[in-house]
């Protein structure tokens, strides 16, 4: 089982680095490979959305403790938690997906709901925002 | 990322390793845009060597596919693993890209049109 948390700066290489950091714990945790490539791309998404959107692709003066992710591996669940103190930007509408006119972007929170049985987005303390993020484990997925 | 090209006929096979993500995809998209410009049309991509794409690399792609359907090329994939097909069942675009066991078949598939 796994409860642990991780602090970013908001820079994209950042996210390479808490996805390899994630990877690490959720094979330690046994986790299986449908679930170890939701945590994955769920978290590439999410962190790019803070970097690129919530602090608009540049890291402030924080000290580089941009951004909290917390991860918790139960029995049967993953529960993942993204918090930032970036600009709060309203949650957008997963987009449809139109096989005529692919679009080249859009596509993360759509994704994000496909990976996990729950997102969660809700404002920050003050400022920023917190991103919260629920799969259940070894669940036979389409 | 590595990414290398070869020509093969009129078929521009780019060769992609390492992850495609947000932080490295603009330089395939760069490398892409480059081919482009010298008037490659036919691509395939041999993503043999990538374990790991985001959102960020399957848009790289999709503006690829929709600059040379303009011209009437087209985009192939080859060699997915199983975490980048499963990426592109779920944005639903396996239904938009031809993909293909091997580059010899996606070679080999521009032949055939």
């Amino acid at each position: 089982m796994v409860d642990a948390s991780l602090t970013l700066a908001a820079s994209l290489a950042e996210v390479t680095r808490a996805r390899a950091w994630a990877l690490e714990q959720a094979r330690a945790a046994g986790l299986g490979e449908d679930d170890v490539f939701a945590l994955e791309l769920a978290l590439a998404e999410a962190l790019t959305n803070v970097v690129r959107h919530a602090y608009g692709g540049q890291a402030p003066d924080r000290g580089g403790e941009d951004i909290v992710l917390g991860l918790r591996v139960d029995a049967d669940e993953l529960r993942i938690t993204v918090t930032d103190w970036g600009h709060a930007a309203p949650p957008a509408q997963a987009p449809e997906i139109d096989l005529d006119e692919p679009r080249t972007g859009g596509y993360g929170l759509f994704l994000l709901e496909q990976l996990m049985d729950e997102v969660r987005v809700s404002p920050g303390d003050g400022e920023g925002t917190i991103l919260q993020m629920h799969r259940r484990l070894g669940v036979d997925r389409p | 990322m590595d990414v290398s090209t070869e020509v093969e006929g009129d078929v521009t096979v780019v060769s992609v390793t390492g992850d495609v993500e947000a932080g490295s995809a603009p330089e395939l998209r760069d490398r892409l845009d480059a081919l482009l410009a010298d008037g490659a049309q036919r691509f395939v991509i041999d993503l043999g060597g990538v374990r790991f794409m985001d959102s960020a690399g399957i848009a790289t792609l999709v503006q690829l596919f929709k600059r040379v359907r303009i011209g009437h090329g087209d985009v192939r994939l080859c060699s997915l693993q199983p975490g980048v097909e499963k990426i592109f069942r779920l944005v639903r675009l396996h239904r938009v890209f031809d993909t293909h066991p091997d580059r010899a078949a996606a070679v080999a598939s521009f032949a055939a049109v």
